[in-house]
């Protein structure tokens, strides 16, 4: 057996991996194609400020990233959707507000410690067997409600109007999205870290954007792609002593740039 | 095209009931009325076609009668209910004006997008079935583009992206069908086959049509009523009536004005 298997966190460490590298390539293709890739980055880094708060506070972190994300997501869909600012203008208030609010809570706890560090970076080697139970369970409503709400996802996705005329409740949906998002978000966060949690939802999806001829296709080689970058990232990580976050998402970009290859190609 | 789909006829409980019902509605502020007290009538099996100039309101009329837009004032009735409780969406198909105008690199298949008009069908939570698939395939064939089910919908031309729009409009086997300006950016011969092949719904299988077009002349021909619209309903009634009342012309305050007709 290859020594990578031998030691429990890097087990613990690939089973996080996979349900990330599941979960976050598919929420990636609605958002890519909806034009919305920003709003994964904002929501990270206002999980920050509710990792921030939970540090301060001493509840787990992953409730009061979970919290706080939420409570933005809603924030973000509402002022989208009211129309009075541009889209990417409301997600880039909520990005630097996140971030703001998480600075400033950073600071009264007593500066950057090794566990927001963790955060911000990703420490998928120290993932806990309790985290472990956290991430497969969020992951699994995440993947759950995208396998109910296929058809309904990729109609308003196609087109909205057209599915508000066949009776889709879009604006309910769109807010599901957002929420789905922020789950996302908080599960990759504890692998990848805040800064490259939006890197592992929009590069794979976009990789399979440029090879897949159908929707279903697009969602397999999406996931596929992830999966690949997360096994891939995490082994250089161990042989190589790399971290683990940065070395996942290189892997997505290497594979990103071989699918341009690949379609240049007749 | 050849047909080979039934398509549900209107009931006789149903034929009584006007299909769309609009009294007195208005959309838009006091000063800057983009629709000014419109009332409107369509029949079972009618062929309205809705024409005006640019500005004239013809697209925000039909987005008030799906529900889409809140109307200032006003009542609309769809199949005789009121389009605030309405929920029969699978009765009603709807092709929207920019719906040629997705991102051509959207990975969607021609298949994928028209089963996608019977997702109010098939109800929230369950998944397309034998039934769904067997009606998109019979819209596909319906409008002629039956081999092209597995193509990406990104690799066609602007005319047959048009019919596999139409086959998502009619995947649900809709009693109303609305087009907003179906022909915009379809070469001639394609929109001879389109015409040919709403002529084919409203007689054959009694499918009420709504058309919403600036080309006068070439709906003139096709509908068998007019609806004139310039913020207020100018007209409605034949196609021939709106010739002899001069209502057209007054429409466009044009000169001269040639309908072409070969009935």
């Amino acid at each position: 057996m290859p020594e990578i298997f031998q030691y429990g966190f890097m087990l613990r460490a690939l089973a996080a991996g996979l349900m990330i590298g599941t979960i976050a390539p598919t929420i990636g293709v609605f958002l890519v194609l909806r034009r919305l890739s920003l709003i994964a980055d904002t929501l990270a880094h206002v999980a920050l400020a509710g990792v921030a708060l939970a540090l301060l506070t001493g509840i787990h972190p992953a409730v009061g990233a979970l919290a706080v994300a939420l409570i933005g997501a809603v924030g973000v869909e509402r002022l989208r959707v009211s129309g009075r600012l541009y889209g990417e203008a409301a997600l880039a208030i909520f990005l630097s507000g996140g971030l703001a609010l998480a600075v400033v809570l950073i600071g009264l706890g007593g500066g950057f410690t090794v566990d927001v560090f963790s955060y911000l970076f990703g420490s998928i080697t120290v993932v806990q067997p309790r985290d472990l139970w956290v991430i497969l369970l969020l992951g699994m409503v995440v993947l759950g409600t995208v396998v109910l709400l296929y058809k309904e996802l990729f109609a308003i996705t196609f087109d909205e109007e057209a599915a508000r005329v066949q009776g889709v409740p879009v604006d309910s949906l769109n807010l599901l999205v957002t929420v789905l998002v922020a789950t996302t978000v908080v599960v990759a966060m504890r692998v990848v870290g805040v800064l490259l949690t939006s890197a592992l939802i929009v590069i794979p999806a976009a990789t399979a954007l440029r090879l897949a001829r159908n929707f279903r296709s697009a969602l397999l080689i999406a996931v596929l792609a992830a999966l690949a970058a997360v096994v891939v990232g995490i082994v250089l990580s161990f042989y190589l002593n790399i971290a683990a976050g940065g070395a996942i998402v290189a892997s997505a970009i290497i594979l990103f740039a071989a699918s341009a290859l690949a379609v240049r190609r007749p | 095209m050849k047909p080979s789909v039934i398509l549900p006829m209107d009931s006789a409980a149903v034929r009584s009931d006007p299909v769309v019902d609009l009294e007195h509605v208005s959309f838009g502020y006091d000063s800057e009325r983009v629709l000014d007290d419109v009332s409107l009538r369509i029949g079972p099996g009618d062929f309205l076609g809705i024409i005006g100039p640019n500005g004239s309101g013809k697209t925000t009329l039909l987005r008030v009668l799906l529900g889409l837009l809140r109307p200032a004032s006003g009542r609309i009735k769809l199949f005789g209910l009121d389009v605030r409780s309405f929920r029969e969406w699978a009765r009603i198909g709807y092709v929207p004006q920019k719906a040629t105008a997705f991102d051509a690199r959207f990975p969607a298949s021609v298949l994928e997008v028209v089963i996608s008009g019977r997702s109010g069908v098939a109800g929230i939570g369950h998944r397309f079935g034998g039934r769904d698939r067997t009606a998109a395939e019979e819209a596909l064939q319906t409008v002629g583009m039956f081999e092209f089910r597995g193509r990406p919908i990104g690799r066609l031309s602007a005319g047959q992206q048009q019919r596999v729009f139409i086959a998502r409009a009619l995947a649900s086997r809709p009693q109303l069908l609305l087009l907003d300006e179906p022909t915009v950016g379809v070469d001639v011969d394609a929109q001879e086959q389109f015409y040919s092949l709403l002529r084919h719904l409203n007689r054959e299988f009694g499918t009420t049509l709504v058309l919403v077009s600036h080309d006068v002349s070439v709906v003139a021909e096709e509908a068998t009523q007019l609806a004139c619209l310039n913020r207020r309903l100018v007209f409605h009634g034949s196609p021939e009536d709106a010739m002899r009342s001069g209502a057209l012309a007054q429409l466009y305050r044009a000169e001269s004005f040639v309908v072409a007709h070969h009935h």
